[in-house]
């Protein structure tokens, strides 16, 4: 059970407040609701750009990495579909420094032309490293639009096209910045060992004055029920063929979310889970298979991607993950097996929550999904599943109708 | 209000960091266990760290797969059964593999030690290596190296360490052979030698009962002596030519620039190169990371490390930039380094550095987890954790002059090897 405070500033910042007396860290995290959904189809790639750009100078302080090392900390960031997630860690001693700082690239980011230029170079730089000059990197370029065809997940973090990063100009980014940074956009959680009185005094002191921005009010086309069974075949230089299959998910907040991601576990978590245990070790079909959602707040995907081995074609591949939905959806799953998913559930949420930065972000992302409260009732949501719920989720998702396909083929040397 | 955007906070300097000493045991057959109990999360790790030179294995790739392979099966339980039991439980292992050893941890929930506990002995004393399990992972480990063999990272990798240890057997890289020469024996073998209580250290960190030590005497403490590795091969060699791989078509270039250092763990030169490390390319902010990503933006990354181990110390620089960069970069990397010898570190970088330096080491200190990690490392090395009240008094002491002395001394731009590997 995580105890938590939380209050709220007049200008609408969200603050979250988590005792942990057993660390000389302090945690703190600040979360903006925004993403790469909420960018223009003709400029993707921005909201992460962004993050690059808010760690280079605000109004008062030249550069925000220099002070908080000088004060024995550390910070990094990282942007998804969904949100952009600020996170320092530092002595308790110097908490304030982090405020500071935080407070003031929301209050005013100092738009220096020489940050933006250099970030779009490191952004790119950032693009060929992971997504263009590694095998198979390009697989969520290519995955993402073939499975949404209105819904901006359509596109990953870093953009459709390094062109979009190209493009972005400087009106772009101020534009960005106040329709999205905003106090009443962010949700701050600190957690270490701290007083809720000290955190309240901070945030008044820092973030008080910072003015209400104009709400952004998100309007996304949700994406239309697939209907339709889609396959896109590709060919690229690499050693072996890859295969990617994609369902459509429920979304987070509701029950079934919690249901497919034990779906996942079954088929995928550990080397005892079932597609491992079939089709590498006792059947070896593939080389490597596994089976994830991609945790995304609307509605995601359910993912099955595989290396199928030598002389195992990629249809073939498909016909057995199949044969393995097949038996998800028709038989129930063992007592036994759901119980094992279930304890393991449990033992990686201990093992989570032994990070005072782990619980720090956790809060305030919970607390974005709804409520802070949900951390302690996360578990709980998994135990009460059912081995019914189990193939009722299963035949819902794993449907034809409902899969994209992307054949990823090793060309011919 | 009271108070000014433009003023940074007042700071506290950190000059003292608690690292709780371990307890530490002698289980029956001598295997010395070091156990942090600490920290308020019900949730325990056990970890058996073997000191297992990979150069005692038929090839490199002999003692990699005995640590990935281990926990497969038993001697009476079939393929999978052990990994079920468990996950069963909500437990998990990890093996881990570096130049020197093999280690193999288990992590569980404090309530299901005495389930788990039998399983992990199992795993680590009774393992074998059946052949047609053996076989498939030989199968896909070797897949998966081909493709790594596609990345630049790699094989600037490979070259790198291929000229920085020349015929010793760190430099002993897995070929594509080796995966069709290893077998199911040669995994045994190497097993029931080296996976012995004269190789074997114990680590447990978390939230437990001190009856676990009595546990893992009548299940660990069975353990046979075996034979003792010999990791005493040092490594004394220094190539400072530049190497190129070839990459057709490759968009970024894998860099590496370093050398082999000479000097003692732990020692106050030690720990001033860690310090100088830390300047060049040891944090965000620094000169390698504000110069050539910061001001030029050639890079997602780059970083440098001084890198300890039994029979070296390695100082290297490592980064992928792009293809069209590549030379500008290697100038700034070599201007960078030359730096160091050429001037002084100013007042006001060194403080940071420092006081950065300062909360990484609190950082390392937060947890039994973390502790147990941080014990490992420096007592491999023959060291405790009074290493790091050393390291800190050292960073509260040292000044730009004895850093720029330090430079000449170790760092001089024409003692670097460099290797490249890329679209020439």
């Amino acid at each position: 059970m995580i105890e938590y405070n939380k209050f709220q500033l007049a200008n609408g910042l969200t603050v979250i407040h988590h005792k942990d007396d057993s660390t000389p860290i302090v945690a703190f995290n600040i979360l903006y609701d925004v993403g790469a959904k909420d960018e223009d189809p003709d400029k993707t790639g921005f909201a992460h750009l962004f993050e690059h750009l808010m760690f280079g100078g605000s109004s008062n302080i030249e550069n925000f990495d220099t002070p908080l090392q000088m004060a024995g900390g550390q910070s990094n960031a990282f942007t998804s579909n969904d949100i952009t997630n600020y996170y320092s860690t530092l002595p308790k001693d110097n908490l304030e420094t982090a405020f500071w700082l935080d407070s003031d690239r929301l209050n005013q980011l100092a738009f220096t032309p020489k940050s933006l230029e250099v970030q779009r170079s490191v952004v790119i730089e950032e693009f060929k490293q992971r997504y263009l000059n590694q095998p198979y990197g390009d697989v969520w370029l290519l995955l993402r639009p073939l499975a949404y065809k209105v819904h901006p997940y359509q596109w990953a973090t870093i953009g459709k096209e390094i062109k979009h990063i190209e493009d972005a100009t400087m009106d772009d980014v101020k534009a960005f910045f106040y329709k999205h940074y905003g106090p009443q956009n962010a949700i701050l959680c600190v957690a270490g060992d701290i007083e809720v009185e000290e955190v309240k005094l901070l945030s008044e002191k820092w973030f008080g004055s910072i003015d209400t921005r104009e709400k952004y009010v998100r309007k996304l086309e949700e994406e239309p029920i697939q209907n339709e069974y889609r396959e896109l075949t590709v060919e690229r230089d690499v050693p072996n063929d890859a295969l990617y299959m994609a369902f459509h998910m429920p979304e987070r907040r509701s029950k079934d979310y919690y249901v497919a991601d034990l779906i996942s576990d079954v088929l995928s978590r550990g080397q005892s889970a079932r597609l491992y245990k079939e089709y590498v070790m006792e059947n070896p079909k593939f080389n490597d298979i596994h089976a994830y959602v991609s945790g995304s707040m609307e509605k995601g995907l359910f993912v099955f991607s595989g290396n199928p081995a030598e002389n195992v074609s990629l249809q073939e591949a498909q016909d057995l993950i199949w044969k393995s939905i097949e038996r998800i959806t028709s038989e129930l799953v063992s007592e036994r097996e759901l119980e094992k998913v279930k304890n393991k559930v449990e033992s990686s949420n201990v093992f989570g929550e032994m990070s005072v930065l782990n619980k720090a972000m956790s809060l305030s992302f919970y607390e974005l999904l709804g409520d802070a409260s949900m951390i302690n009732e996360e578990v709980d949501k998994y135990l009460s599943i059912t081995q019914k719920d189990v193939q009722r989720v299963a035949k819902f998702m794993f449907r034809k109708e409902n899969c994209s396909v992307l054949n990823y083929k090793a060309k011919q040397k | 209000m009271d108070f000014s955007r433009a003023n940074a906070p007042a700071i506290k300097t950190i000059s003292k960091v608690n690292f709780p000493a371990p307890k530490t045991y002698h289980l029956d057959n001598g295997i010395e266990v070091n156990t942090f109990n600490l920290g308020s999360q019900e949730a325990v790790q056990i970890e058996l760290v073997f000191s297992v030179s990979r150069n005692e294995g038929k090839n490199p790739l002999v003692a990699k797969a005995v640590n990935e392979i281990i926990g497969e099966a038993s001697s009476t339980k079939g393929p999978g059964v052990l990994n079920e039991a468990i996950d069963f439980h909500g437990a998990f292992l990890e093996s881990t593999y570096s130049i020197d050893h093999s280690s193999v941890s288990l992590f569980t929930l404090t309530k299901k030690i005495d389930d788990v506990l039998p399983l992990f002995q199992e795993v680590v004393l009774d393992a074998v290596f059946p052949k047609r399990e053996v076989d498939i992972y030989l199968t896909n480990a070797k897949q998966k190296f081909i493709v790594n063999q596609e990345k630049v990272d790699t094989l600037v990798r490979r070259l790198y360490s291929q000229h920085l240890y020349g015929d010793h057997y760190y430099a002993g890289r897995t070929e594509l052979n080796h995966y069709d020469e290893v077998s199911s024996e040669d995994l045994s073998e190497f097993y029931s030698k080296y996976y012995t209580a004269s190789n074997c250290k114990i680590i447990v960190s978390g939230k437990f009962d001190d009856s676990l030590i009595e546990a893992l005497n009548k299940s660990i403490g069975k353990m046979p002596i075996g034979i003792k590795s010999d990791l005493n091969h040092p490594v004394s060699r220094s190539d400072n030519g530049k190497y190129f791989h070839e990459k057709k078509g490759a968009i970024q270039s894998g860099i590496r620039v370093g050398k082999i250092l000479d000097v003692k763990y732990g020692s106050d030169e030690y720990f001033k190169l860690k310090i100088l490390n830390t300047v060049l390319g040891g944090y965000f902010g620094s000169r390698l990371m504000s110069n050539i990503r910061e001001d030029k933006g050639y890079t997602y990354g780059i970083g440098s490390n001084i890198s300890f181990m039994k029979n070296a110390c390695t100082f290297n620089i490592a980064t992928e930039v792009g293809a069209d960069v590549t030379k500008e970069t290697l100038k700034e990397i070599y201007l960078e380094i030359g730096k160091l010898s050429d001037e002084k570190i100013s007042e006001d970088e060194l403080s940071v550095v420092k006081n950065y330096l300062l909360g990484s080491i609190l950082k390392a200190s937060d947890g039994a987890f973390s502790l147990a990690q941080q014990f490992k490392g420096v007592s491999f090395l023959g060291e405790n954790l009074t290493f790091f009240q050393r390291y800190i008094n050292v960073i509260g002491s040292v000044t730009s002059d004895e850093l720029q002395q330090i430079a000449k001394t170790y760092l001089n731009n024409a003692t670097m090897l460099e290797a490249v590997a890329g679209n020439g």
